[in-house]
């Protein structure tokens, strides 16, 4: 005979498994056939975990009109039945706000499951700015030193929240430099995408003073991730005094490639950088617009006399990529003659149309 | 012991990866090619490693496995520089392109990075110069 506990444990572990199905993958299209009643009812069947996550998806094509009774599902005295409605607040997400004082109160009742509270808060996560009234019982959660899973779901619903208040904590728990969580944050903005553009200036500040290279550049490709809304934020960095900081802004706008027009202007400039470094992702940041930077090909056409035979071969790719027809037949044999090995053999690519 | 260095690119291992055709370019880029140049050098320098501690020269062994050495750092500094003029998502591709064993088993689901750095030391497992005097002592 299996344990009552063991039981249990398995079931949980299957929910949660067929939860990420609910989680990860894209909302169905097609409203449901069943009735509000008949979902909700479904939701409550005890051992039916398949139809259970099934009407927990369905009700989220009711919108609002599901929030009010699922709210008392949330009071509802069988654990999985909370639960369920929890997933169904996770696809409902920012129409669920009404739900925010229910979630907020699961989450802080330390006499719920762990399971329970993690998914309240990626309900409140997916809930985004509106559920930011959940920030002190999430702050309260992680002065607790909570499992990693759970201090991971955190740390996504604060990053979703994207509040000043949310930002501001995450920066803080960045500052800290415990590496696990440094990455748990980043990979959080990173999946966030361009609703997380309001901490892009919080976060760049912080991987600006941060001394280990590796995460100020995971910092600033993070940001990148945010789209071209983040430019204005990068630019200013390319005139900065450190050289690794308008290295790694460069680096950043060479990601966000057309999206990044905006800052051709001081992309030029950089190229005339005093660093190899920096004139080198320069150029490549003008070579990822394409012909988006055609007017950036005069400033380019200078750099293939630069000293650094890196830098030469950059521009060389960025001009073939903006505007090939820039080059002149002398440009050509002076790239075709090139002391070093690797232009003569990168602009031959070009000129035979391998590019 | 088998012949088995550090591979540079170029060889031809049978079907072309897609996912290394972006290296193409990245091949001419200088830093890559100092790179080539280096893992070449240490390729030889292993080589003449191997070969002098299968001989008698104790002397000779232990120049061999200076000049190994030294062969060696020159490919982590030149991976070094490489690493600032490659996108990091692209560095990945460019180690496992500079440093894939002949035998891809050897990487054994190891995650690349793990198995690129692992193989550096894996090639410097080699005899210590006091070790081939006192084996080829008399």
């Amino acid at each position: 005979m299996i344990p009552g506990f063991i039981m249990r444990l398995r079931g949980w572990a299957v929910t949660r498994l067929l939860a990420v199905a609910i989680l990860c993958l894209p909302a169905v299209g097609s409203a449901t056939e069943q009735s509000l009643g008949q979902l909700l009812e479904q939701l409550q069947r005890p051992r039916e975990a398949v139809a259970r996550i099934r009407a927990a998806e369905a009700l989220a094509h009711y919108g609002e009109a599901a929030v009010s009774p699922l709210r008392r599902l949330l009071r509802h005295d069988d654990e999985m039945v909370r639960y369920y409605a929890c997933l169904a607040f996770v696809r409902l997400g920012p129409r669920a706000e009404a739900a925010v004082p229910d979630l907020i109160g699961i989450v802080g009742d330390p006499g719920e499951s762990e399971d329970l509270r993690d998914s309240a808060i990626i309900a409140l996560g997916q809930i985004g700015p509106a559920a930011s009234s959940a920030l002190p019982v999430l702050q309260a959660i992680l002065h607790r030193r909570p499992s990693l899973d759970l201090r991971k779901t955190v740390l996504s619903a604060l990053v979703a929240f994207a509040t000043s208040e949310a930002v501001a904590i995450l920066i803080e728990r960045l500052e800290r430099g415990e590496r696990q969580e440094q990455l748990i944050i980043l990979a959080a903005f990173w999946q966030q995408g361009a609703k997380a553009t309001p901490a892009a200036g919080e976060l760049l500040a912080f991987g600006a003073r941060h001394p280990d290279r590796e995460l100020r550049d995971r910092v600033f490709l993070t940001v990148a991730t945010f789209g071209r809304d983040v430019t204005a934020d990068l630019v200013p960095y390319l005139q900065a005094d450190r050289t690794e900081l308008r290295r790694c802004a460069a680096l950043a706008l060479s990601r966000l490639g057309p999206e990044a027009v905006a800052a051709v202007p001081m992309l030029c400039e950089t190229l005339n950088d005093t660093e190899t470094l920096v004139r080198f992702w320069a150029a490549k940041a003008l070579g990822n617009m394409g012909p988006h930077a055609r007017w950036a090909a005069a400033s380019l056409l200078r750099v293939l006399d630069d000293r650094d035979p890196n830098v030469r071969w950059e521009a060389t790719t960025a001009i073939a990529r903006i505007a090939p027809a820039a080059l002149t037949e002398e440009q050509w044999n002076r790239l075709l003659a090139d002391p070093d090995p690797g232009v003569r053999q990168r602009a031959a690519m070009i000129r035979s149309g391998s590019l | 012991m088998a012949e088995r260095g550090l591979r540079p690119f170029g060889s031809d291992d049978g079907e072309a990866d897609p996912s290394l055709e972006r290296l193409d370019d990245l091949r001419t880029l200088p830093a890559y090619r100092d790179v080539t140049r280096s893992v070449v050098e240490l390729n030889a320098a292993r080589a003449a490693l191997l070969k002098a501690a299968a001989g008698a020269d104790g002397e000779a062994a232990g120049r061999a496995a200076a000049d190994y050495h030294r062969t060696l750092e020159q490919v982590r500094s030149a991976l070094a520089t490489l690493k600032s003029y490659v996108d990091p998502a692209e560095f990945q591709t460019c180690l496992r392109d500079l440093f894939m064993p002949h035998a891809e088993a050897e990487l054994g689901g190891a995650a690349i990075q793990e198995s690129c750095l692992g193989i550096l030391p894996r090639v410097e497992i080699l005899p210590r110069v006091k070790t081939l005097s006192e084996e080829n002592l008399p």
